[in-house]
């Protein structure tokens, strides 16, 4: 188990560096922590010094595989924090501690960033803290968006959760039995033969936005699961089909095109996460939805999650792509949160794991 | 085995080394006979030597390698040393004052594929550590190793 030193709260600035390379994203931010003016108020906002990232982006059609991924994070991870350092313009003195993911995500990126993170925390004498991925990206959203007590829907290319705070940890309502809402997203724009640049979410939103066709899809939420693999294949089968010569109509007469099936799969999928993510909230009794992850910048899904949360008489709370998408700030932040309380990572326990559950991190920084 | 034409300081005790089979075995003794069963049955060996301007780059890589597990044990083995050429006490000096050390690994394979496989990935780990070494440290390497230039990336 990681080590735990009990120390006050911080009665001056505190600055960490933070690396991501969990999945095809690397990046590395420099945030500035801000002490409380007295003990009744609130922390100000903190402050991003910088903020890079450096995407792994493969051929259209083409998924990234974690060999060559691992091999992109080597050689652009000494880059990146040498850039960041540069922009946030500290001196490496000033640094508090070197924050980096530890997991979830996949082994091979994870190891090449947690040795460079390894190596600059002797090399500079600071600490090392191993931040969990899921925390970084709702500690990040809750603190750009101001939202108190969300429920979270966390919806990237590895992940799909609702969560709920609740005694000091953030506690797993609902998530996908099968593969990720993005990576079923992914896999549907490599079919599709659509560019993996900037992102296939983002173009596959693009497309949809033409699409008027609706397109009946298995809806596949199980109790408050859901399920995204079956509407992958019905899909897929749909778009093979459509592309080997057998063209399909909708109810007007139109041929169905590849816009009607982005158009399609984003509103069936996006439904079924509305369904769980409400929910949620009528279980915890809150008003506000956090999105974050990747497909949290996809601004369809933040419409529907809006129309459903307004009904409710609440809001949703979104981020853009600086903060949605992964990015080293969001493990600086969360990783710096967990460090003004007195976790630390000794080197043995710096070992990175592939399956690392949001619930397993325990939130000493939040009493609430 | 290792080079005895030096004069060598075994500088740590096998306690990064084997902190993840520690879990397992209490008792040195158990994991000094499980060492020395794995190094013996796996029939493919390989010895480097990778000097070190110093005794702090070369522990520090040792540090930031040693806590990852080999996933497979029984099929590709690996056991580093710092190992100093200084004939002065490692505790007597300052880190940077001990000059010329190596990182000495030894690696053993289940097949020389597998030993290559191995090898390979240890010096694509080393890569980024020496990268942030010239990046952030100054100079690193020794340019010449046996007569030899040395060239990274």
């Amino acid at each position: 188990m990681p080590s735990r030193i009990q120390v006050p709260e911080p009665e001056r600035e505190t600055i960490a560096i933070g690396l991501e390379g969990s999945a095809n994203k690397l990046g590395v931010g420099i945030i500035r922590h801000f002490p409380r003016p007295n003990k009744n108020s609130h922390r100000p906002p903190a402050q991003i010094l910088s903020n890079i990232r450096h995407t792994y982006i493969t051929p259209p059609g083409e998924g990234f595989l974690p060999r060559d991924t691992a091999k992109h994070h080597r050689s652009y991870v000494v880059k990146l924090v040498q850039q960041a350092l540069k922009q946030s313009g500290i001196p490496i003195d000033d640094i508090d501690c070197v924050c980096f993911t530890q997991g979830p995500g996949m082994g091979a990126p994870l190891q090449s960033v947690a040795i460079a993170a390894r190596t600059i925390s002797l090399m500079w004498d600071k600490p090392l803290v191993g931040v969990n991925h899921c925390v970084g990206h709702i500690e990040m959203g809750r603190e750009i968006t101001g939202a108190t007590n969300p429920v979270v829907l966390y919806v990237s290319g590895g992940n799909t959760q609702v969560i709920a705070y609740s005694h000091q940890r953030y506690r797993i309502f609902g998530e996908t039995l099968d593969i990720a809402v993005g990576n079923c997203l992914d896999r549907f724009a490599r079919t599709l033969h659509i560019p993996n640049d900037p992102s296939p979410g983002y173009n596959i939103e693009q497309l949809a936005r033409k699409g008027k066709h609706y397109v009946e899809l298995p809806y596949t939420v199980k109790g408050m699961d859901v399920s995204m693999s079956g509407i992958l294949a019905f899909i897929d089968g749909l778009a093979n089909d459509i592309f080997g010569g057998k063209a399909k109509y909708a109810d007007d007469g139109s041929e169905i095109t590849r816009e009607d099936l982005c158009f399609s799969l984003q509103e069936t999928i996006f439904a079924m996460l509305v369904e769980i993510t409400e929910r949620a909230m009528a279980h915890v009794g809150s008003q506000q939805v956090l999105i974050v992850g990747g497909v949290g910048c996809n601004e369809r899904l933040q419409e529907m999650m809006g129309i459903m949360a307004r009904d409710r008489g609440g809001a949703v709370y979104a981020t853009d792509e600086r903060f949605c998408i992964d990015n080293g700030i969001m493990i600086a932040h969360a990783g710096l949160l967990a460090y003004e309380t007195g976790y630390r990572t000794s080197l043995e326990d710096s070992v990175c794991t592939q399956r690392f559950r949001t619930d397993e991190v325990f939130l000493a920084w939040r009493n609430d | 085995m290792l080079d005895a034409a030096h004069k060598k300081i075994r500088v740590f005790t096998n306690h990064f080394t084997y902190s993840y089979f520690s879990q397992f075995c209490f008792y040195s003794f158990q994991i000094a006979v499980f060492r020395i069963t794995e190094m013996s049955v796996l029939p493919n060996k390989l010895t480097l030597a990778i000097p070190f301007q110093n005794y702090r780059h070369a522990s520090l890589a040792y540090k930031a390698l040693s806590p990852d597990p080999l996933l497979k044990p029984d099929q590709f083995y690996m056991e580093m040393s710092v190992i100093s050429q200084d004939s002065a006490l490692v505790d007597d000096k300052h880190e940077e004052d001990i000059g010329a050390t190596k990182l000495v690994v030894e690696f053993a394979g289940a097949s020389d594929r597998v030993l290559r496989v191995g090898v390979n990935g240890f010096f694509e780990s080393l890569g980024v550590i020496v990268e942030c070494f010239n990046a952030f440290d100054g100079g690193v390497l020794e340019s010449v190793v046996d007569g030899k230039p040395v060239v990274f990336e």
